[in-house]
């Protein structure tokens, strides 16, 4: 069930209507038979997964508090990471691991192993594991005291709006929130009005740009030999748009439809894109996910109060793991070695920067000395994601050898760019919606307030012009209907 | 807390109504499937004395006019194109909540699909029309397969994607009215000649084919409706270039409307039926399995006359209720003048029709034309349809209405004339700089720029350019022959 389909158009407001009606000591318990009932419109086989993760991190919660010693207590994090961790090697990395193994034997004349069965990755299932797994952690710590309540439990793991594609929640913030659903005010119009506003927005980018873009992107990255530099430069900059819309869509509506229902879930990505270094990229996408990698990886590797080789291998180790995380092939590993080394680089290289600004009196409080670092900072991260997009290493080698051998600057002149998957009515309607969302981002950029928080404080007539802008733009522009199957969101694969 | 309420109530209020906007400039607004039914919605309760349902095989082939001028019968076509079985059998259940027919006629056409559900178009041509009820969603859930039915029960998926196709007649609605489907009862008149060789003679079989699950199903359905609601039924299948398999299905068809009483079935596609009818392949048909203006006279006369001989029919004609059904017929006679127009290729018989129609007519005549040896015979045909000629010089342009001249002209002065054709049109004729006289209509230049006599007709009754006709000044001679321009 996505959340642009018409099961959830029917889910949502019947969950909604319920929740607000039954008695308050109900809440929880009717949340998590509707969390778990999303899960199971995938694969209902799913569910025993992610409640055979929501035991062991339970009870590894439960066993935490009673072990005797660091090495005991360790030991019960350890058997709840490994167990945790063997689930999701095993249903995500198996194939990826086999057949490597199998390059390996078959290069040294070794017969290939045969698969014994077929595997199907469950939906979400990285997702709910970091967010189990952050629960040990964080009661290890002591950080917070461990959930006596199994449902309240089950439900911090597998509460539907943020189940299959984040933001990954914590327990200090989440699970916190569950233990007070009976003291929730439900009937609060701001509030309400204001999650609905981020969900519109939410399916506005999925549905109007990333389900449209996505056409440029498929047609160039799944033929890209027959594309020169600036179509396949073109595809890469309408890939990072697709992505951040995707994601960020979303992470919107998973935010907003949360608080629909009073709870607050954390932000997961603040305008990436306006990111003057990849330091502060990664503070800006995918927010939950880099925190907990920052919090459960790299800190406990050593951070960076430890030698300097050091410190860059615990760059590199983070953001290796940030690339298998999102997926089980070469090129998200090596999308994740780009952005370690940018970080690594960008350390190496910063005091010579600092000193080569000194030097030359470079006016780096300019707008156009902020705008270049935007720039390169964007170049970068779009260099990256064709290892991300690109089905295998050799076609992300071939995009990017095609970018720098194949000059075709005619296309700008000669309607090719027309040719790519969008007409010009779409290409226009394209253009349109993307400043609709610049403006949206510069309002963040600036004020600092989201697009719910903004429209709050605005005259009712600009408010509901805006709300029937968005949804008008996703009724009439919006990528759905016959002959199209509601794409699945790019991280559910994740 | 009052003001939250306030604001709730507008906000849904300016949404269901920004809906409603959004819904009738965006829906379908198919001539050959919706329209129809929503043009059947507008008769009169209990008016309509046969009902017609089908495909095109219905709404094309049998004549509302015909019926109603040589036989007085009020007939109703509520048809949709390429109908499959199923969605005729709701469209009989939609019509018989609001008409009580003497007797029901079902071109039983959809029978010969062989698939279960259609593509995609003919789905939303087949359904959308309906007012909602549960029947419409019965009929949705019958069309298409179940994954596709929130698309098709909520509409909107289907057609947001409209606007890149959205015209006038999509804000104004009167704009399709006029041109096409006022008062026309569901028929759509075919016009021009297909001329083909009748079907081979293996088709006068006896051999079944069986029918599909589905539509024996709704086959029955129908038979059994009728039957229920105690209507004569009569099942036709009306001429056309059918292929053998087809009329298996047609003799499946005949041996099971022998179980019902009250039902009948009218197979045309025989050689003694094509006989009976004087049907001649080479003439009669607009396309391979339509008829055109003479066969739907053939076919619907010997039709009208079963119809009258077989059930109780009341003769309606000169009842002033029955008015719309006078304007029909005017419609198609209007129609079928058009047609006659454009097929005209003498200038003697053109000038002749278009003096008969409700046309305007712009005449431009250059002044090379003055030359010619017979441009003053010419000049006095051209009197007639009030352009006097003699009284302009060099390019002389007239326009006029019905034969009546509005404006006369030539290029000696500058001018320029323009008038609201209807909501839409604007004609305007004018001096040209550098002499001789531009016609435009919409925007757009029609006149030939060569020598000799350039006619541009303007229906008037379905508010649209009929024809653009020129007859040329060549070798001493305006040439009676039309070119088009």
């Amino acid at each position: 069930m996505v959340f642009n389909s018409y099961h959830f158009l029917i889910f949502f407001p019947i969950v909604i209507a319920v929740y607000f009606v039954i008695p308050r000591k109900l809440r929880y318990l009717w949340l998590l038979v509707a969390s778990y009932y999303f899960y199971m419109s995938w694969n209902p086989r799913y569910a025993v997964l992610i409640a055979l993760s929501t035991v062991i991190t339970f009870l590894s919660g439960l066993l935490l508090p009673r072990a005797r010693g660091t090495a005991a207590k360790k030991l019960v994090v350890a058997g709840s990471f490994l167990t945790n961790l063997g689930i999701l090697a095993f249903f995500k990395y198996f194939d990826f691991l086999l057949s490597n193994l199998n390059l390996l034997l078959t290069s040294v004349g070794i017969s290939a192993i045969q698969k014994p069965f077929d595997i199907i990755l469950p939906v979400g299932i990285s997702f709910y594991t970091f967010q189990a797994l952050s629960y040990t952690v964080d009661v290890y710590r002591g950080d917070i005291q461990p959930e006596k309540n199994f449902f309240r439990y089950a439900l911090f793991v597998s509460f539907f709006p943020q189940l299959v594609a984040g933001p990954i929640e914590r327990s200090k913030n989440l699970l916190s929130q569950v233990d007070r659903v009976e003291e929730f005010q439900l009937w609060d119009y701001e509030r309400i009005t204001r999650g609905a506003v981020l969900m519109l927005f939410g399916l506005f980018q999925k549905m109007v740009i990333a389900d449209r873009i996505s056409a440029v992107v498929d047609q160039v990255y799944n033929s890209y030999w027959m594309y020169g530099s600036i179509e396949l430069l073109l595809a890469t900059v309408c890939f990072s748009a697709q992505i951040y819309c995707d994601f960020g869509s979303y992470s919107l509506i998973a935010i907003g439809a949360a608080r629909v229902m009073g709870f607050d879930l954390m932000e997961n990505f603040n305008v990436p894109y306006a990111a003057r270094s990849i330091r502060e990229f990664w503070a800006r996408w995918h927010i939950s996910l880099s925190s907990w990698l920052k919090d459960y990886l790299y800190i406990p590797l050593g951070g960076n109060r430890c030698s300097r080789w050091k410190n860059y291998r615990n760059i590199m180790v983070t953001f290796l793991v940030s690339g298998l995380w999102h997926g089980a092939n070469w090129t998200f590993i090596v999308w994740g070695a780009l952005h370690g080394l940018y970080q690594i680089a960008g350390k190496i290289l910063g005091p010579a920067k600092e000193k080569f600004n000194r030097r030359f009196a470079v006016r780096t409080g300019t707008f156009s000395y902020r705008l270049g670092q935007r720039i390169v900072t964007f170049a970068l991260v779009n260099f990256a994601w064709i290892f991300f997009r690109a089905d295998t290493i050799r076609g992300a080698l071939g995009v990017v050898r095609r970018i720098f051998t194949s000059w075709d600057p005619w296309v700008l002149f000669d309607q090719s760019l027309y040719m790519l998957g969008l007409d010009q009515t779409e290409v226009h309607i394209l253009l349109a919606a993307l400043l609709l969302l610049f403006l949206a981002d510069l309002v963040r950029c600036k004020k600092g307030i989201t697009l719910d928080v903004f429209l709050e404080g605005e005259c009712l007539w600009f408010r509901w012009a805006c709300i029937f802008l968005l949804f008008y733009f996703i009724l009439i522009f919006g990528i759905y209907g016959p002959a199209f199957e509601a794409k699945q969101f790019i991280y559910f694969q994740f | 807390m009052r003001r939250k309420t306030a604001k709730i109530i507008g906000f849904f209020l300016v949404l269901a109504l920004s809906l409603g906007c959004f819904h009738r400039v965006f829906q379908f607004k198919n001539t050959s499937g919706n329209y129809l039914v929503t043009a059947f919605y507008r008769e009169p309760k209990n008016s309509v004395d046969v009902m017609c349902f089908g495909s095109s095989h219905a709404f094309a082939n049998i004549s509302t006019a015909v019926l109603w001028e040589d036989y007085g019968i009020a007939c109703y076509e509520l048809c949709g194109a390429s109908q499959p079985i199923w969605n005729t059998y709701y469209y009989v259940k939609e019509a018989l909540k609001t008409q009580t027919p003497k007797v029901l006629v079902v071109d039983v056409h959809g029978i010969t699909k062989y698939v279960d559900y259609l593509e995609h178009s003919r789905i939303i041509q087949n359904t959308y029309g309906l007012r909602p009820s549960w029947d419409k969603v019965e009929n949705v859930m019958a069309s298409a397969p179940k994954s596709s039915w929130p698309d098709y029960l909520l509409e909107y998926p289907t057609y947001h994607s409209r606007y890149t196709e959205l015209g006038r007649s999509d804000f104004d609605p009167s704009a399709l009215v006029g041109e096409y489907y006022n008062d026309w009862k569901g028929f759509e008149l075919l016009t021009g000649v297909y001329p083909m060789e009748k079907p081979r003679e293996a088709i006068n079989t006896d051999r079944e084919v069986e029918l599909t699950e589905k539509t024996e199903k709704y086959l029955r359905a129908i038979l059994e409706l009728a039957d229920e609601r105690g209507i004569p039924l009569l099942l036709i299948s009306a001429p056309y270039n059918l292929l053998l398999r087809e009329q298996g299905y047609y003799n499946a068809a005949a041996r099971i409307t022998q179980e019902y009483d009250g039902a009948v079935f009218l197979n045309f596609n025989s050689y003694p039926m094509y006989d009976e009818l004087g049907l001649d392949f080479q003439t009669d048909f607009a396309d391979s399995i339509h008829l055109n203006q003479i066969g739907t006279k053939k076919y619907t006369g010997y039709l009208g006359k079963y119809l009258k001989e077989h059930y109780d029919i009341p003769d309606r004609r000169g009842d002033s209720s029955y008015a719309s059904y006078d304007a029909m017929a005017e419609n198609c006679a209007h129609r079928i003048a058009n047609y006659e127009l454009q097929q005209e290729k003498d200038l003697d018989g053109y000038l002749e029709k278009l003096q008969e129609g409700d046309y305007l007519a712009v005449y431009r005549i250059t002044g090379g034309s003055r030359e010619t040896a017979n441009f003053g015979e010419v000049s006095e045909e051209l009197k007639a349809c009030g352009f006097s000629v003699d009284e302009t010089a060099g390019t002389g342009v007239c326009v006029a209405e019905n034969g009546e001249r509005l404006f006369q002209a030539d290029d000696s002065v500058a001018f320029t004339w323009h008038r609201q054709t209807d909501e839409s049109s604007v004609l305007t004729v004018s001096a040209v700089q550098d002499g001789g006289i531009s016609v435009n209509l919409n925007r757009t230049d029609y006149a030939a720029s060569g020598e000799g006599l350039y006619i541009l007709v303007y229906d008037l009754r379905e508010n649209k350019l009929l024809d653009s006709a020129y007859f040329a000044a060549a070798d001493g001679l305006i040439t009676d022959e039309k070119t088009a321009a």
